[in-house]
């Protein structure tokens, strides 16, 4: 096992010089221009000229590979062109509204969409199997942004139940900053006021987040239960008179979970990266909401930072995913071992 | 008790307050995301539409008893101040620097930390609940005390007011604006605009003693437009001292190396009726009043500025009483959701912000003056006005909109018809077309735009083809001057034809330097506008900008489309919201009137 998890810790470095390398070039080819970003639209020539040389764009392309590289080893990951403040900084304010969303919203769908699935495998077409399709369809058919209007209008608008959607809190009740995490903040300093409102701000983003997260669990979970339940192995363990319990944990769910897990770990990759829109329907000031922004100005040095911790984040994902699936599949585990 | 009337009084005596009634107010409008062109815009209108309000003149009405038990407020200074005043924002500010920030934001932002020289003067509607400032008023020194015109404007001497502290605690004094004002020759979109003043260099502008400084243009300007450009939001005056203490000194000299432009960008260096309390990145920042603000302590305590970025989520934060006031909310549902809210006030006033589409006359066939004759004649004006500003706003006639000196809708020959734009068509020689329109693809105005160009132009012939883009691509291609056709929109912050059209109109000195998009160049038109600029005789001035006016029309090189209203949505209980018409929140005076 530690040698699977060092053969995969070893391929990071890899991954991560061709992740930049890409993201430099990339930002690089596409058309816009920092300079002119942060100069403004109406500049003068020489303005803009002397902006581009303070930012090192009038070297030749590997003088700047070279000087980013660089900084990226002393942890700098540049300046923002638009606000000028330092992109690490800005990262850092970001992600854990990001990660503190995406991991209650991922919990919550896996607490919903596991059960459901494995429910509904066990006894298709019963009572579970038509809540579970139901949940599998309005998840998967309805547009996540969608789903948050829709939370949003009925429970705050209409019902007036839910806090108004103003991001990760209700305005003047932030906790103080500790870690970034609202909720953890809100424990660790002794504030039961903050840590209420930052609940309720997190539940309607949770809730849609988890519906994009439990339909597809519930999805593959079925339908590998279902397969899983009709091998001639669970057969055989039936027939051989062990309990129902046992069969269930140690023949059907264990082989069912493997592409479970899969999907578990493509879910959550995603949502780090990519839960853009419910991040803008909630206001929630998270990753997502930057990177988009940056994007739609081809801001380079976000862009590309944004592009590495991404792919930072999935690729500790994914090592995770290998462990969990060397555990469940002993074979993995010998096939690493052997070599 | 007696402290408040004490406040009032000493703020009526400041402001000199005067009543007026005005009758023009009116529908609701949202505000459309305002471009960058828009901030960049200049100020001044005049006003046609103005015409309906009446200043009733009148003196300060002193401090009248607004003994807290009367139910009819007198004036609009609040007994109290109210504790916090919420507003909803679709993104954050870029940064602080008044001399180059280019956001909508980062320009609000900047302009309730720090006051500039002058302003536009405002009068208090009692009955409306507002301050108005209207681009028809007069300019009154705000930080001067007096401005001097000597030479018949070839030389301006300004003296600055006494007393007035920096949010630092420093005094300002005549070496802070005589730096900004050098700085301004140096950073940002600045040069450009105080090139239109003919200053260029740092030595037009000169310290005389302790309180007054001299500024010399390269040639007269009028005194009309050199103290229009001053009352831009850009002349805020920094805190020398501050930056001096905070910023390394270039190497050889005593001065901040590069003009302290990174650190200025993040810290508000000025003074004016706030301070920044926090800005957290992405989330909201803070303002907090002044007490001690040298014009009168704020109405309010403090300034939430929240992101919010779904305009939905704005309107019903908005509807609930979340927020007191919200930024950018969709015409749509500003029209037939909020109009109709209990406890939300809609206003929309006229605007001098032009919205047109430039044609890039050195894209065949748009070279052909018939041709886009032809494509003014089928554009669906109404239509548009109808369908994308529902209603709020008003058709723009001229380069030079409805509300500015000199506007002059006369030449304005166009309207939908499509036999007219098919026989101009054949005149043309031209039988069939295949254009594009660039538009960003975030910006619903502008794709709503192309969809109605798209279908009526297929009536004659010419096929439309929409190209959505992101902003860095469109910003790419515009500076470039290569898109075919595109949106653009501008509201002057200088409200003076000339200033106007020496953007929209004068042949660009190098693709990119100036604002008409489109390649279009006309001697003539060049000739008048650098006659006008810098003449005095207000009826030349007059005359010539109308000679522009009719040749821009007839050349066709825009399709003229609208001047959409100024919309502001609030609580009906938010008072004090002062009506400027470069479109921007002044947050000092704004209060809650409890008993509304």
């Amino acid at each position: 096992m530690t040698r699977l998890i060092l053969r995969r810790l070893a391929a990071v470095p890899v991954v991560l010089i061709v992740i930049i390398l890409l993201g430099f070039l990339i930002t690089n080819i596409l058309p816009g221009n920092p300079a002119e970003l942060r100069a403004g639209q109406y500049a003068t020539t020489e303005v803009i000229e002397r902006t581009e040389a303070s930012l090192g764009l009038d070297e030749p392309w590997y003088t700047q590979l070279r000087i980013y590289t660089g900084n990226l080893l002393q942890g700098d990951f540049g300046e923002n062109s638009l606000t000028g403040l330092s992109v690490s900084d800005d990262l850092g304010a970001r992600w854990p509204a990001t990660v503190e969303l995406t991991l209650v919203g991922f919990l919550l769908g896996l607490a919903v969409g596991l059960p459901l699935g494995v429910m509904a495998g066990l006894r298709s077409n019963g009572i579970w199997d038509h809540a579970g399709r139901l949940v599998a369809v309005v998840g998967v058919s309805l547009p996540v942004f969608w789903v948050g209007l829709l939370l949003i209008y009925f429970f705050y608008a209409e019902l007036g139940w839910a806090p108004p959607p103003t991001g990760r809190a209700q305005i003047g009740t932030e906790p103080d900053d500790v870690t970034g995490f609202y909720l953890l903040d809100s424990v660790l300093t002794a504030d039961p006021a903050a840590f209420w409102s930052s609940l309720k701000s997190l539940i309607l983003p949770a809730i849609t987040l988890a519906l994009l997260v439990a339909a597809p669990v519930a999805r593959i979970a079925r339908s590998s239960v279902l397969e899983v339940r009709n091998q001639e192995y669970v057969t055989m363990a039936i027939a051989s008179g062990l309990p129902r319990r046992v069969v269930l944990r140690r023949w059907i769910l264990r082989n069912a979970m493997l592409p479970v897990v899969t999907m578990m770990g493509i879910l959550l990759g995603y949502l780090i990266g990519g839960n853009i829109l419910v991040e803008i329907v909630f206001a929630w000031p998270g990753l997502g909401g930057y990177a988009f922004e940056s994007i739609n100005n081809n801001d380079f040095a976000p862009v590309q930072a944004f592009v590495i911790v991404t792919a930072l984040a999935i690729l500790m994902i994914s090592l995770v995913l290998d462990v969990i699936y060397a555990w469940l599949n002993p074979r993995v585990r010998y096939a690493g071992a052997e070599d | 008790m007696t402290e408040d009337r004490d406040r009032i009084a000493r703020a009526l005596e400041r402001q000199a307050l005067t009543r007026r009634a005005f009758v023009k107010r009116g529908v609701a409008l949202g505000v459309a995301l305002p471009s960058l062109g828009a901030i960049l815009a200049a100020c001044g209108s005049d006003s046609a539409t103005e015409a309906a309000s009446t200043s009733t003149g009148g003196a300060a009405p002193g401090p009248v008893a607004s003994s807290g038990l009367s139910t009819t407020p007198k004036t609009l200074i609040p007994s109290t101040p109210t504790p916090n005043i919420i507003v909803v924002t679709q993104t954050e500010p870029d940064h602080f620097d008044p001399h180059s920030f280019h956001s909508i934001e980062g320009f609000n932002a900047t302009l309730n930390q720090m006051d500039t020289l002058v302003e536009w003067q405002f009068t208090e509607d009692v009955d409306a609940g507002i301050f108005d400032a209207p681009f028809t008023g007069e300019i009154t020194p705000l930080l001067l005390e007096k401005w001097e015109v000597l030479e018949d404007g070839g030389l301006y001497r300004f003296t600055i007011r006494d007393g007035i502290v920096f949010n630092s605690g420093n005094p300002m004094t005549v070496d802070d604006v005589v730096w900004t004002l050098q700085r301004g020759v140096n950073i940002g979109f600045m040069p450009t605009l105080m090139g239109l003043g003919r200053i260029t260099k740092e030595n037009q502008i000169t310290k005389v003693d302790a309180r007054t400084f001299e500024v010399k243009p390269a040639g007269k300007v009028p005194e009309v437009f050199m103290i229009g450009l001053l009352n831009m939001p850009l002349s805020g005056v920094l805190d020398y001292e501050l930056v001096k203490k905070n910023v390394p000194a270039a190497a050889g000299t005593a001065e901040p190396a590069r003009w302290a432009e990174d650190w200025i960008r993040k810290n508000p260096a000025g003074g004016g009726p706030y301070s920044l309390k926090e800005w957290q990145p992405g989330n909201q920042y803070v303002l907090t009043a002044r007490e001690d603000y040298w014009k009168m302590p704020p109405s309010n305590s403090q300034v939430t500025v929240k992101v919010v970025p779904n305009p939905e989520d704005r309107v019903l934060l908005l509807e609930r009483g979340d927020a007191d006031l919200a930024w950018g909310l969709p015409r749509k549902a500003v029209k037939e959701r909020l109009a109709d809210v209990e406890g939300v006030t809609v206003e929309n006033y006229p605007s001098v912000n032009c919205v047109w589409i430039p044609l890039n006359v050195e894209v065949k066939p748009l070279d052909n003056v018939k041709f886009r004759q032809a494509l003014s004649y089928a554009v669906p004006y109404q239509t548009i006005i109808d369908e994308v500003l529902f209603g709020f706003g008003q058709q723009l006639k001229s380069p030079v909109p409805n509300g500015m000196p000199s506007h002059d809708p006369s030449a304005f020959v166009y309207s939908t018809d499509l036999d007219k734009a098919r026989s101009l068509m054949a005149e043309a020689g031209v039988d069939k077309a295949t254009l594009d329109i660039s538009v960003r693809q975030l910006v619903d105005d502008d794709n709503q735009i192309a969809i109605w160009l798209q279908q009526s132009f297929k009536e004659i012939g010419v096929e439309l083809v929409i190209n959505k883009q992101t902003d860095s691509v469109y910003q790419s291609k515009l500076a470039a001057r290569e898109h075919t056709m595109s949106v653009q929109n501008w509201i002057s912050w200088v409200n003076d034809p000339y200033y106007h059209l020496t953007w929209l109109a004068k042949t660009e000195p190098k693709k990119g330097q100036g604002a008409t998009f489109n390649n279009y160049s006309n001697p003539t038109v060049d000739k008048l506008i650098d006659e006008g600029l810098y003449e005095t005789d207000a009826g030349v001035r007059e005359a010539k900008s109308k000679e522009a006016q009719k040749i821009v029309v007839d050349e066709a090189s825009w399709l003229f489309l609208f001047q959409p209203d100024y919309l502001v949505s609030r609580r009906s209980d938010l008072k004090g919201f002062t009506r400027y018409e470069d479109e921007q929140f002044r947050y000092h005076l704004m209060y809650k009137d409890e008993e509304a």
